[in-house]
C-alpha cells in the first residue's frame, strides 16, 4: 500500500478538524463573552446557538458546498459552523460558572458587564476553556470523518470511496488508521487536562489547515440565491404519506441501537471493571471498548450497509456497536464506584465473582447505568438521523435523497423535521436529567 | 456625601426585611464604622449603596445623586466614584497582583483597554500598580499570582484596588475579619491613613467596638435591619 | 500558569487573524475537473487517473486538478458556483445541471450514445421478466444515476410495475454496491450500469456463476463531459478537442481510464427523450 495516498487523507482530516476548531473558538469565544455579559439579545443568541447545534453536521456539510465549493473548505465550513455553536454555548456556560462575588467586585468599579467578563470571568475560567477547546477538537476529528463521507475529503471520503470501489482491504487499513488517530487525540486530550496550555498546540495545526483548505470560490451571492430558492418547505402527498414510516424508522434505529448497546455494555462493562475479572482480561476488554468508541457511528454504518444491507438494521447496529463502546466504559466506571463494603458483604456469603458482579455490582450501580443509557438514547436520536443519510433509512435517508435529486423544497422540509426531532430529543434528555437528579 | 433615606430592603421570600427603614447621613471625609451581629444587614446596606440591591422603598444618594439600579449607565458612573472592598476580598485568582490592583480602573477603561491590559501592561501601568502596592506595604508583589497570597495580603491588594480606582467614597465590608488583632490594627491604620490622604469618605463594617471607636469618627450599630444606638459624630 | 490568560488571547487572536485571511482567491491558473463518483472516490482512484490529468494538462497548457466528489449533488452545485470548470456527468445529472445552471455539453463516448441498464438477479432465482418483480426486494444504485435508477424505473413502469407501490426497494448508492447486494442475496434483483457490470465481471470483482442478467433496457443517452456556463469558449474548445483527438492507437491508457474507445461531440437536443422521461417521473 502506497503510504503517500494514506498521508494525504490523514492530513486532510487533521487539518479540517484543526481549522474548524480554530474558527469555532475564534467566533465562539466572543459570542460566549457577549452572552456571559448578558448584553442585549444575549438570550436570543444563546438559543440560536442551541438551534444551530441541532442541525446535523452532515446537513451543514451539504449546504457548505453551495457556498465555498467542493473540497476541504466545505468540510471546514461545516465543522466551523457546528462547533462555533457548540463552543459558543459551552464557553458561555463555563464563563457563567465563575463565582458571582468575584464579578460583583469588578462591577463595583463601574465597569461594563463586557469588561467584567473579559477581565474577571475569562481568566478565571481559562483552564476549563482550554480543556473544552481540546475536547471540541477531539469531537471535530470524528466529525471531520463524518463530513468527509459526503465528499469533504480526508479519511471519511476515502472510506466511502473505497467501499464503493469494493476495496475492502483499503477500508480496513483506513479504519485502523482512524483508530490510531483517535487514540493519539484521546491521549492528547488527557495531557491537556493535566496541562491546559498544551491545547494551544492545536493553533498551528489549525492555521496550517486553514491555509491548506482555502476555498476555490466564495459564492456568497450564489449561495443566498440557492438557499432562498429552497423556501418554502414543501412535502408532496407521497412524501407526507411516507413520513410516519420514516420517523418510526429513525426512532427504531435509535431505540434498538441503544438497547443493543446497553445489553452488551453491561456485560463488557462488568468484565472491564477492575474489580471482578482477572486484570489481563479486564485490560483486553478495555482496549476493545476503546476501539468500538473510536470508530464513529457513520463509519460503522457505511461498513454495515455493505455487510448486512441497506436499511434500519444497519443503522441500529452501527449505533449499537459504537454506543456499546461508550456505555461499556461508563458502566465499568459506575460499577467500580460501588462501595467496596457492599460487595465484601456479598463475598462473605461465599458468592463467586460472577455472582458478586450480578447481584452486587449491577444493582448498586443501577442509577448511573440507567442515567448513562438515557443520555445515550438522546444522543442516538440525533445520530439516527445522520446514519440515515448513508443508507440506514428514516428521515435522514429521505433528507439525503431529496437533496441528491435537487428537490430542495422537500429537503428543507426534512431539514426542519430533523431539526425538530433533534430538539425534542434534547428536551426529552433534559427532562430525564431533571427527573433523575437527586 | 452619602444619604440613606428610609431605606427598606426585602429579599424575595424572606420573612422579614433585611433593612427596615434605614436613615443615615455620612459627611464628606467622615470615617464611619458600622457594628452589628452577623445577619444584621451590614453587607446588604453597603451593597445597596453600591447599587447591587434594589430597595423596596426609600432612596440612597451619593454625592447628591440618586443610586438608581434601573439606569445602568448612570449607575456605572456612580460606581466609578465608589470603591468597594468586599467581605470576602474577591480577587481574580488567576491574575497577577498588579492586574488585580489595576482592575480598580476597569470602570474607567473601555472593553478594548481591558482586553489589552489582560494580555499586556504598559510600563506606565506597571509603575502605577507598583506605587500603589508600595503604599499598602507589598511593593514587590506585583508579578505574583493573586491565588497564592495569604488572607492579610489579599486584604492589602483589595485596598490597593480601591485606591487605584481613585474614588470619593470607599465601602469596606469587614476588612479585618479573620485577621489577628495585630494585623487587623495595621490594616485599619492603612485604610484610615489612605482615606485621610485621599480625602475619601469611608464606611467600614466590623465586629470590634474597641477598634471601631479608636479608628473612626463615628460608630453606628445595626440591629436586625435597623439603626440602633449611634455614637455622637466627632469632628471631621 | 501565570501566562495562561496571555496564551488564551494569543489563541483567540490567531484564530481571528486566520479566519480573516483572504478567502475569495480564484482558481485562475488551475483547471478543475470533476468526475462523478461512479467507481469510488479515493486517493487511489485519483492516482490511477493521473495519466488523464497529465494528458489534459499537456493539451490545454494548464495545471489540472482532478476532483472526485462522493456525490452527484455536490458535483452539480460545484459547477453552479464555479468551483469546478469541467465535469463528467451521467445523463440525468447532466439534465439537472443544465436545467439549474445551464452547463454546456462538450463530448461523450460513442458508447454513451446507446447505453443500456441491466436488470440482474442470482443465477438460480426464478425471475425471468420485469413483471415477475412484483412484491420483490430490489436495489437501485444512486438515486441520481441514469442507468442505476432513472431508466430502470422507466423500464419497470413500461412493464406495468410501479416501483413505489409494487417493490420493496432501496438505493445502494453505487453500481458495484448493487451488484454486491444482489450477489449476497440481500435483494432479489437490482438494476445497474452495463459498463460497470462488464468491467466487474472481467476483473473478477463479481462472481460470474452467481449473477445473471434477466433484462436489458432499450438504448438511451447517458454520460457526457460538460463545461460550466460562463467558462471562456476558448477553454471549452481546448478541452473538447483534447478528447476528440484521443485515438486507440495513440492513447490506449487514457481511453482505458475513461472506459471508452472514441469521443464525439455531444449536443443538448439529443437529450430531449431522456428529459421527457425524467420530467414525467418527477426526477427533474
Ligand atoms: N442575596 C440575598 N438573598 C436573600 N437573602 C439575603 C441575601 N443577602 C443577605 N440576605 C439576608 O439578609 C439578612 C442580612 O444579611 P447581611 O446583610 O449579609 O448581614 P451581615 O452582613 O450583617 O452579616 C440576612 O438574614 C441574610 O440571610
Ligand atoms: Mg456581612
Amino acid at each position: 500500500m502506497n503510504v503517500l495516498n494514506l498521508a494525504i487523507p490523514v492530513w486532510q482530516t487533521l487539518a479540517m478538524a484543526g481549522a474548524g476548531t480554530l474558527i469555532a473558538v475564534a467566533l465562539g469565544a466572543p459570542l460566549a463573552a457577549y452572552i456571559a455579559a448578558r448584553a442585549p439579545g444575549a438570550r436570543a443568541i444563546y438559543l440560536a446557538l442551541g438551534a444551530l447545534r441541532a442541525i446535523p453536521d452532515l446537513t451543514l456539510a451539504i449546504f457548505a458546498v453551495v457556498v465555498v465549493g467542493i473540497g476541504p473548505a466545505a468540510g471546514v465550513t461545516a465543522l466551523a459552523v457546528f462547533y462555533t455553536a457548540m463552543v459558543g454555548k459551552m464557553f458561555a456556560e463555563l464563563l457563567g460558572t465563575v463565582s458571582r462575588p468575584v464579578l460583583e467586585s469588578l462591577e463595583a468599579t463601574g465597569a461594563s458587564k463586557f469588561s467584567v467578563v473579559l477581565f474577571g470571568a475569562l481568566p478565571s475560567a481559562s483552564t476549563d476553556l482550554l480543556t473544552f477547546g481540546a475536547y471540541a477538537f477531539e469531537c471535530a476529528i470524528r466529525a471531520s470523518v463524518v463530513v468527509g463521507a459526503v465528499g469533504a475529503g480526508g479519511i471519511g471520503t476515502e472510506i466511502v470511496g473505497s467501499i464503493n470501489a469494493l476495496d475492502y482491504r483499503r477500508v480496513a487499513v483506513l479504519i485502523a488508521v482512524l483508530v490510531g488517530i483517535v487514540w493519539v487525540v484521546d491521549w492528547f486530550g488527557a495531557q491537556v487536562r493535566r496541562q491546559p496550555l498544551l491545547a494551544l498546540a492545536i493553533v498551528p495545526l489549525g492555521v496550517a489547515g486553514l491555509i491548506g483548505s482555502k476555498p476555490v470560490v466564495f459564492a456568497a451571492a450564489h449561495a443566498v440565491k440557492t438557499f432562498a430558492a429552497m423556501w418554502p418547505p414543501v412535502l408532496d402527498a407521497r412524501a407526507l404519506a411516507a413520513l410516519p414510516v420514516a420517523i418510526f424508522e429513525t426512532l427504531e434505529i435509535a431505540v434498538v441501537g441503544t438497547g443493543l448497546a446497553a445489553l452488551f455494555a453491561i456485560q463488557l462493562g462488568l468484565i472491564a471493571a477492575r474489580r471482578f475479572a482477572p486484570a489481563p482480561v479486564a485490560y483486553a476488554v478495555r482496549r476493545v471498548l476503546d476501539v468500538l468508541r473510536s470508530v464513529p457511528e457513520v463509519v460503522v454504518g457505511l461498513i454495515l450497509v455493505v455487510a448486512v444491507g441497506i436499511g434500519p438494521l444497519a443503522g441500529a447496529l452501527a449505533l449499537g456497536i459504537h454506543s456499546a463502546g461508550v456505555l461499556g466504559k461508563l458502566f465499568a466506571e459506575s460499577v467500580e464506584n460501588v462501595p467496596v463494603a457492599a460487595l465484601d458483604a456479598l463475598a462473605a456469603t461465599g458468592a463467586g465473582s460472577v455472582a458478586i458482579a450480578t447481584y452486587g455490582g449491577v444493582p448498586l450501580a443501577l442509577g448511573p447505568i440507567v442515567e448513562h443509557t438515557l443520555f445515550r438514547l438522546e444522543w442516538n436520536l440525533r445520530t439516527a438521523t445522520v446514519v440515515g443519510m448513508i443508507g440506514a433509512g428514516g428521515i435522514g435517508q429521505a433528507l439525503f435523497n431529496s437533496q441528491q435529486t435537487f428537490h430542495y423544497h422537500e429537503m428543507l422540509a426534512y431539514v426542519l423535521i430533523t431539526w425538530g426531532f433533534v430538539l425534542s430529543a434534547e428536551a426529552l434528555g433534559k427532562r430525564f436529567a431533571s427527573t433523575l437528579a437527586p | 456625601m452619602i444619604s440613606v433615606e428610609r431605606l427598606v430592603v426585602r429579599f424575595p421570600g424572606a420573612a422579614r426585611a433585611a433593612l427596615n427603614g434605614i436613615d443615615l447621613d455620612v459627611l464628606p471625609g467622615e470615617r464611619l464604622a458600622i457594628l452589628g451581629a452577623s445577619g444584621s444587614g451590614k453587607t446588604t446596606l453597603l451593597r445597596a449603596i453600591a447599587g447591587f440591591v434594589t430597595p423596596v422603598s426609600g432612596r440612597i444618594l451619593v454625592d447628591g445623586r440618586v443610586i438608581d439600579t434601573h439606569d445602568a449607565k448612570a449607575l456605572r458612573a456612580q460606581r466609578r466614584r465608589i470603591g468597594m472592598i468586599a467581605q470576602s476580598h474577591d480577587m481574580v485568582e488567576r491574575l497577577s497582583v498588579e492586574r488585580n490592583v489595576l482592575a480598580g480602573k476597569l470602570g474607567a477603561w473601555s472593553a478594548w483597554h481591558a482586553l489589552r491590559a489582560l494580555v499586556h501592561l504598559t510600563p506606565g501601568e506597571r509603575a502605577e500598580a507598583k506605587a500603589i502596592l508600595e503604599r499598602v506595604g507589598i511593593g514587590d508583589f506585583g508579578r505574583r499570582r493573586t491565588g497564592s497570597l495569604s488572607g492579610g495580603e489579599r486584604q492589602r491588594v483589595a485596598i490597593a484596588r480601591a485606591l487605584a480606582q481613585n474614588p470619593r467614597v470607599v465601602l469596606a465590608d469587614e476588612p479585618i475579619a479573620s485577621l489577628d488583632e495585630d494585623y487587623a490594627r495595621r490594616i485599619l491604620e492603612l485604610l484610615c491613613r489612605a482615606a485621610e490622604e485621599e480625602r475619601v469618605t469611608l464606611v467600614c463594617t466590623l465586629h470590634q467596638p474597641a477598634l471601631a471607636h479608636e479608628f473612626f469618627h463615628r460608630v453606628v450599630r445595626l440591629d436586625r435591619g435597623s439603626i440602633g444606638e449611634s455614637s455622637p459624630p466627632l469632628h471631621v | 500558569m501565570h501566562s495562561s490568560r496571555k496564551s488564551f488571547f494569543a489563541l483567540a487572536g490567531a484564530g481571528a487573524f486566520a479566519a480573516a485571511l483572504p478567502r475569495a482567491a480564484s482558481a485562475a491558473d488551475t483547471i478543475r475537473v470533476g468526475m462523478i463518483p461512479d467507481a469510488g472516490a479515493t486517493q487511489v482512484s485519483i492516482d490511477e487517473k493521473a495519466p488523464l490529468r497529465e494528458f489534459l494538462a499537456r493539451h490545454m497548457q494548464r495545471l489540472v486538478d482532478l476532483i472526485i466528489p462522493t456525490n452527484y449533488n455536490a458535483t452539480v452545485e460545484a459547477l453552479g458556483n464555479g468551483s469546478l470548470d469541467f465535469a463528467y456527468l451521467g445523463g440525468l445529472t447532466y439534465l439537472q445541471a443544465h436545467a439549474r445552471y445551464g452547463v454546456i455539453p462538450l463530448v461523450q463516448r460513442v458508447s454513451d450514445r446507446a447505453f443500456h441498464s441491466l436488470f440482474i438477479t442470482q443465477t438460480d432465482s426464478p425471475l425471468k421478466a420485469l413483471a415477475d418483480l412484483k412484491g420483490k426486494t430490489f436495489a437501485f444504485g444512486d438515486v441520481n444515476s441514469t442507468s442505476g435508477h432513472l431508466m430502470p424505473y422507466a423500464a419497470l413502469q413500461a412493464a406495468g410495475i410501479d416501483a413505489d407501490a409494487d417493490l420493496k426497494f432501496r438505493y445502494t448508492g453505487s453500481h458495484p454496491a448493487t451488484l454486491k447486494a444482489v450477489e449476497a442475496g440481500t435483494v432479489a434483483a437490482g438494476a445497474m450500469d452495463e459498463s460497470v457490470y462488464a468491467s466487474m465481471m472481467a476483473s473478477g470483482q463479481a462472481d460470474k456463476n452467481k449473477i445473471r442478467v434477466f433484462y436489458r433496457t432499450p438504448p438511451f443517452l447517458d454520460y457526457v463531459w460538460v463545461a460550466r456556463k460562463d467558462l471562456a469558449p476558448s477553454e471549452q474548445f481546448a478541452f473538447a478537442t483534447s478528447f476528440l483527438a484521443l485515438t486507440e492507437a495513440k492513447n490506449k491508457p487514457i481511453l482505458d481510464i475513461l472506459r471508452g474507445t472514441k469521443f464525439v461531440r455531444a449536443n443538448d437536443g439529443e437529450y430531449n427523450e431522456l428529459r421527457r422521461i425524467a420530467t414525467k417521473l418527477k426526477m427533474l
